[in-house]
């Protein structure tokens, strides 16, 4: 395989950057009679932060390990920019990876633990070290070169491995649940942080992470993966808003769901709740038809009971407010509607003059559903799955019909 | 009854380790409270003073007004929930959540009911007879409330009960565990390094940093009235604008921000001063630059709209080249572009004023 000599980064000016295409055909990965993961076709441009989201045991580890070459696949193959790199050992592929473990080597300062990559591959180490120095001050950790790994936090120990996986060569960045061990709050900033510094070098960057805020944070699209296969990929937009499993709505959102059977009255469709309530929604689904709805917790709107007559939604219903509770940047509110407890969201900075315990208006529209028929748990909603499927061809296989966007 | 009250606390390690230094609070009987805080402010010493695995230094714990100083672990009344399941593999559910009254030497007769109510309280009573090698980890957590509730202790102590579950597991537990402790009357000491956890479950959240309390109140007045930089800084998101307060008479006082001034609440800093002005990331209001009426503001360049679900987050280039972030609902009507100019409107009654201080946010908070 052809090696790069040493690039440049984009914040040198006048360097050429090197991005790669990652894609995976068919790849399929089996522990002897346990799947790791099955027929992952997944194509990821140059340039392109990916989040492979996914509970424990969802395979994103092993596709991690797949386009890292830490391990090789059972079938179908994995490709850099065209070329078929499945048989080449991992050190020859140029990835930087990152584990949830520092892996830092502790009898080694900061600098010795980063230039040690570039030390083995024999690389031009004054010009390693400047870019060092440069990844360090990105990573707003300047000046920690002579520390030891004792002497600096978790985040910054994580700063330093990154700085390692990036030094020596890397083209595509691969990352597995990178920030997990860390406090929450210095996980926020770290993944602001890691969006920019992916961005500002260019390179390509596939992070796994069960975290769904995270990956909204980090990516530029999310593959939600479920055992051992992708059941989506698009934008976090594309992810939240048009779900196309109950899986996936209820992995993305934090919502509420109900049960019903689904009727029709002229042109409109109705959930008949089992005690005869009728929300008025929006699916395909037929009449009789059973159905599950989710509903996100921010798009259920909450009002005192006095402004019945001034409210104009598709669903008004009377509902008993049992709890508010400020959760940082929004309110909780635990709501009790017909007989099964409801969780909405609410932006703080609005005043709230509701009592816990007292009778409140819960009023939705009929497009803030989301319908699954309760067999299967797919998505059946006409206009929402149309979108559905032209995300997924935008972003298919051949990577052809994806607008490329390279950084000068 | 169980009523805690912390007076000058102070527990040193070794020679000069200050763990926790001058701590005073009460903790009201029933009262669920959350102490959060980076690694090593002190949480978990505090939580193992209060236990009594370790004594303090100086100053006194008192239960109920009863002084806790010479009064051993196994009779101050309390139940632990770790973070790592501590439950025996070779028994059953049941039988693990027998073994504190049998140790304490109830007969079986007592104890029959207790485990059956703590079985039903946790909602395990169909899990009785399995081994724990069969369940799975938020059962294993019940598991270990059941025992708590089985001892009869009337004061809890979690130290990151759900720091090894999955995220979204951990959210739904997180209400399951305020609904046992209120139904229970216990009174719950809830180590977290994970703010919202906090702020979900707890009546007053306790902010602690190097080993010192910063500020007690409930999660509203952590979100609305935090009284340290620290604070404003370790709860929600805020960003802390660099300023010089030129005018501090009224009740809103001026503060200059670059090229521009804006109103910021008053709160005591001198004219003249360096400042930082703290708002909360969901408080920025966002509008295109053609905006009219915004009387308190400040103007930005776009770098980035990201929808992140229920909130879009817009990171922002003021003049003066500081980089925000502002939260707003996904349902803004306004999606902007790069580079877009834009204003920036503060409320002032949302802001909190600091001293900047001395060796910079960065170093000061240690981000």
């Amino acid at each position: 395989m052809f090696r790069f000599p040493q690039r440049g980064y984009c914040f040198c000016i006048g360097d050429v950057i090197i991005m790669v295409r990652v894609e995976l055909k068919e790849a399929t990965k089996y522990y002897g009679e346990r799947r790791g993961v099955e027929d992952i076709n997944l194509s990821i441009n140059d340039g392109e932060y990916l989040a492979v989201l996914g509970p424990t045991g969802s395979g994103k580890t092993t596709t991690m390990y797949l386009i890292a070459g830490l391990l090789s696949p059972s079938k179908g193959s994995i490709l850099f920019d065209d070329e078929d790199i499945s048989n080449v050992p991992a050190e020859d592929r140029s990835v930087g990876f990152v584990f949830e473990e520092y892996n830092l080597f502790p009898r080694m300062t900061v600098e010795s633990n980063i230039l040690f990559g570039p030390t083995v591959k024999d690389l031009n180490l004054i010009e390693s070290r400047k870019i060092s120095r440069e990844l360090l001050a990105l990573l707003n950790i300047s000046g920690k070169e002579p520390n030891y790994p004792d002497e600096i936090s978790g985040g910054q120990k994580q700063r330093v491995a990154l700085a390692r996986a990036i030094v020596s060569d890397a083209r595509i960045l691969v990352m597995d649940d990178p920030l997990r061990a860390l406090d929450a709050k210095i996980r926020e900033i770290l993944q602001v942080e890691l969006r920019k510094l992916v961005k500002d070098l260019g390179i390509t960057c596939i992070h796994a992470t069960h975290d769904t805020q995270e990956a909204m944070r980090v990516a530029d699209r999310i593959a939600v993966f479920k055992d051992g296969m992708i059941v989506q990929i698009g934008t976090p937009e594309e992810v939240y808003n048009h779900p196309n499993s109950l899986y996936v709505a209820e992995f993305l959102g934090e919502g509420s769901t109900i049960e019903g059977k689904i009727d029709d009255i002229k042109e409109e469709k109705y959930l008949v709740l089992q005690d005869g309530s009728r929300i008025n929604v929006e699916t395909d689904l037929q009449k009789d038809e059973e159905a599950i709805a989710l509903i996100p917790g921010e798009l259920i709107d909450v009002y005192p009971i006095s402004m019945k007559k001034k409210l104009n939604y598709h669903n008004i219903f009377e509902a008993v407010l049992l709890d508010v509770r400020c959760v940082g940047e929004f309110n909780e509110l635990d709501l009790e509607i017909f007989g099964s407890r409801f969780k909405a969201k609410d932006l703080i900075g609005k005043e709230i003059p509701l009592k816990k315990k007292s009778k409140v208006l819960v009023a939705t529209d009929k497009d803030d559903y989301r319908i699954f028929p309760k067999k299967e748990g797919k998505m059946i909603n006409k206009k929402k799955s149309d979108r559905i499927i032209n995300s997924n061809t935008q972003v298919g296989i051949d990577g052809s019909s994806v607008k490329k966007v390279k950084k000068k | 009854m169980s009523e805690i009250r912390f007076q000058h606390v102070t527990k040193i390690f070794g020679k000069s380790v200050e763990a926790v230094k001058d701590l005073s609070f009460i903790i009201n009987d029933g009262e669920y409270i959350s102490l959060i805080g980076p690694s090593g402010c002190g949480k978990t010493t505090t939580l193992r003073l209060l236990a009594g695995t370790i004594l303090p230094t100086e100053g006194e714990i008192l239960f109920d007004d009863q002084p806790m100083q010479n009064v051993r672990i196994q009779d101050r009344n309390i139940g632990f929930v770790f973070q790592h399941f501590a439950i025996f593999p070779h028994m059953t559910v049941s039988e693990n959540i027998a073994y504190g009254p049998t140790v304490r030497g109830r007969s079986k007769r007592e104890i029959e009911p207790l485990v059956e109510k703590a079985l039903k309280s946790v909602q395990m009573s169909n899990k009785a007879n399995l081994y724990p090698d069969s369940l799975s980890a938020p059962d294993w957590q019940k598991t270990a409330l059941a025992r708590v509730l089985a001892s009869e202790a009337r004061i809890l102590l979690l130290d990151e009960p759900l720091g090894a579950l999955d995220q979204k597991i951990r959210e739904e537990f997180q209400l399951f565990l305020r609904d046992l402790v209120k139904r229970e009357k216990l009174t719950a000491i809830h180590v977290t390094h994970d703010q919202a956890e906090a702020l979900t479950i707890s009546d007053r959240v306790a902010v602690l940093n190097k080993g010192r309390l910063i500020q007690l109140g409930t999660p509203s007045d952590l979100i609305y009235n935090p009284n340290h930089l620290f604070a404003s800084f370790f709860v929600g998101e805020s960003d802390f604008l660099e300023g010089v307060i030129i005018d501090d008479s009224a009740e809103n006082a001026e503060v200059r921000i670059g090229q521009s001034l804006i109103k910021v609440n008053n709160m005591g800093v001198e004219k003249g001063k360096r400042v930082a002005v703290a708002v909360r990331r969901e408080f920025f209001q966002v509008e295109p630059i053609t905006t009219k009426g915004l009387t308190n503001s400040l103007p930005g360049e776009v770098i980035e709209d990201k929808f992140l679900g229920l909130l879009r987050r817009i990171r922002i280039k003021l003049e003066n080249q500081q980089i925000i972030e502002a939260k707003i609902h996904a349902k803004h009507p306004v999606q902007f572009k790069e580079n877009e100019k834009v204003i920036i409107n503060i409320d002032p009654s949302v802001t909190r004023c600091f001293d900047f201080p001395k060796e910079g946010i960065v170093s000061a908070l240690e981000m």
